[in-house]
């Protein structure tokens, strides 16, 4: 039916109000398998003019491009009725679902778009959340059709009796929480941070051991191992480098006089180093957050919203102020896609 | 106009829902999949198409057109011609698209998809019950229900117009 391909086009959010059209509709725009044609048909675009960020309440960020290039940016609070409050960050986003975690490390899948929402279970091995400290993320698994989270935990207490970090997934079609075992790398000493999706796998800085330098690994979500990735020489420690996905791409950033972004393109393990000198910027810890364009970024500097420019080396204020930690930033799509399995719309 | 087939030029007359002829270059309509097959397997030099309206064919035929005589050259023209083409009243949109979607013109039929999605987006879901001629079929408790889940849905700011 043509009608079909008319829905598939429309934006999230007006498919969740034609829903309520009719009985046929609201079948129709709820099955699986549209919401499916709709991501794929939504997700190429590479849209990621959207922010979710956690600062008690999750605050989502919208840019948007008005007719004369303007760029408007809106704050939104999140309603999640009873939910509503004390969330500490957002650590993953794929196909429009945002990994959140709440006061006592309570972790939700939410879209933030239609609202509905998962409370992910506790898993009984897990580490003492007091005596540890687990880092975070959460992607898409496309062989068996499953999303994920991974945490990667160890103890952080003084002289801990064991070492290891551990690997912990929770698959959302099983419902279920496993432990894949310890893995090969010591995470300790590197800086807490969420993984970062890129081409099915999370992205974290890791040591090999104690005295060894800094690697990049990737988690591969379909088989579940760690793979080394080659990184581009710098002048810096790999440690002081921050992983951000912009579109699609996985970015290193790093900030002393200069700004240095190692962007690898097309997944292909190739590196392209840009510096860049901003002047004004000096003295101003910046945080890169995502791109509108494949030649921009934007970025947190001072509790501010700024655009960069790399081809036209232009930087300027969006005019936002942004009172909250910006760095569980993450940039999401609306899409129809459902945090739960099987109880079809129910959140 | 300017051909590089060589040899007579074959001649097929379409038939709106209205008996109006529309007699047309057979090169033309080879970009509708439907009229392709029928062309090919049967060769017909006469085509009734009774559930297309001649209003809406007359659109498709200057759409063809157009589309042939694209070069790489006059690409933005043709940009302006689609944007044009698609600037009528949502009614009419919806019966050219629905041609286009029985002649199998697939690039028109994406361009025109999205046309409509565009233009529907941001109505209400009473206008778009009128546009699509649907009753609603649930009862006033489940429309409450609705309402309630859904506030946006129902929301002043949007379009009930049904243009």
């Amino acid at each position: 039916e043509i009608i079909y391909d008319i829905f598939t086009r429309l934006p999230a959010k007006s498919v969740g109000q034609f829903r309520c059209v009719s009985k046929y509709w609201c079948s129709l725009l709820s099955d699986p398998k549209f919401i499916k044609i709709h991501l794929t048909l939504h997700s190429h675009k590479h849209l990621v003019d959207k922010l979710i960020v956690a600062s008690h309440f999750l605050r989502t960020i919208t840019f948007t491009h008005d007719a004369q290039g303007e760029i408007d940016v809106i704050s939104r609070k999140l309603d999640l009725q009873q939910l509503s409050d004390h969330w500490l960050s957002v650590d993953g986003s794929c196909n429009g679902l945002v990994l959140a975690i709440r006061r006592g490390e309570a972790k939700y899948l939410i879209n933030p778009t239609t609202l509905k929402y998962h409370k992910i279970p506790n898993f009984d091995l897990a580490l003492p959340v007091s005596d540890s400290c687990s880092m975070y993320g959460f992607g898409y698994d496309v062989v068996n059709d499953d999303y994920k989270v991974v945490a990667l935990s160890y103890y952080d207490i003084d002289e801990p009796d064991i070492v290891d970090t551990f690997v912990d997934i929770y698959s959302l079609r099983k419902g279920l929480w496993k432990r894949l075992g310890s893995s090969p790398y010591d995470h300790s000493l590197t800086d807490p941070a969420s993984g970062v999706l890129v081409n099915g796998a999370l992205h974290w800085f890791v040591s090999k051991t104690s005295n060894h330098p800094c690697v990049l690994v990737a988690f591969d979500l379909s088989d579940e191992t760690f793979l080394e990735l080659p990184v581009p020489p710098t002048d810096y420690n790999y440690s002081f480098f921050e992983l951000v996905a912009l579109r699609g791409r996985l970015c290193m950033f790093t900030k002393s006089n200069t700004i240095t972004i190692c962007l690898m393109e097309n997944y292909n393990m190739s590196w392209t180093v840009l510096r860049l000198t901003v002047p004004s910027l000096h003295d101003s810890l910046c945080t890169p957050l995502c791109s509108m364009t494949d030649d921009d970024f934007v970025m947190e500097v001072d509790e501010k919203l700024v655009v960069y420019n790399m081809k036209e080396d232009d930087l300027w204020d969006l005019g936002v102020d942004v009172s909250c930690d910006m760095h569980t930033a993450r940039n999401f799509i609306e899409s129809l896609v459902c945090p739960s399995f099987g109880n079809g719309t129910e959140g | 106009m300017a051909s590089s087939t060589t040899g007579e030029k074959k001649i097929l007359t379409l038939k709106g829902g209205d008996n109006e002829e529309f007699i047309l270059e057979e090169s033309l309509v080879l970009q509708s999949e439907l009229l392709k097959n029928m062309v090919k397997e049967e060769r017909v030099s006469s085509i009734p198409l009774p559930s297309i309206k001649s209003k809406t064919l007359v659109k498709i035929i200057e759409y063809l057109k157009k589309h042939a005589e694209l070069t790489p050259s006059n690409k933005e023209e043709f940009k302006n011609f689609e944007k044009e083409f698609v600037n009528v009243v949502l009614e009419e949109l919806l019966d050219i698209t629905v041609a286009v979607n029985y002649l199998k013109i697939n690039g028109l039929l994406e361009f025109c998809c999205q046309a409509v999605a565009d233009r529907i987006k941001d109505k209400s879901v009473e206008a778009v019950r009128k546009i699509f001629r649907i009753e609603s079929d649930f009862t006033p408790e489940e429309e409450s229900e609705f309402r309630k889940e859904t506030p946006e849905a129902f929301e002043g700011d949007l379009d009930d117009t049904t243009n």
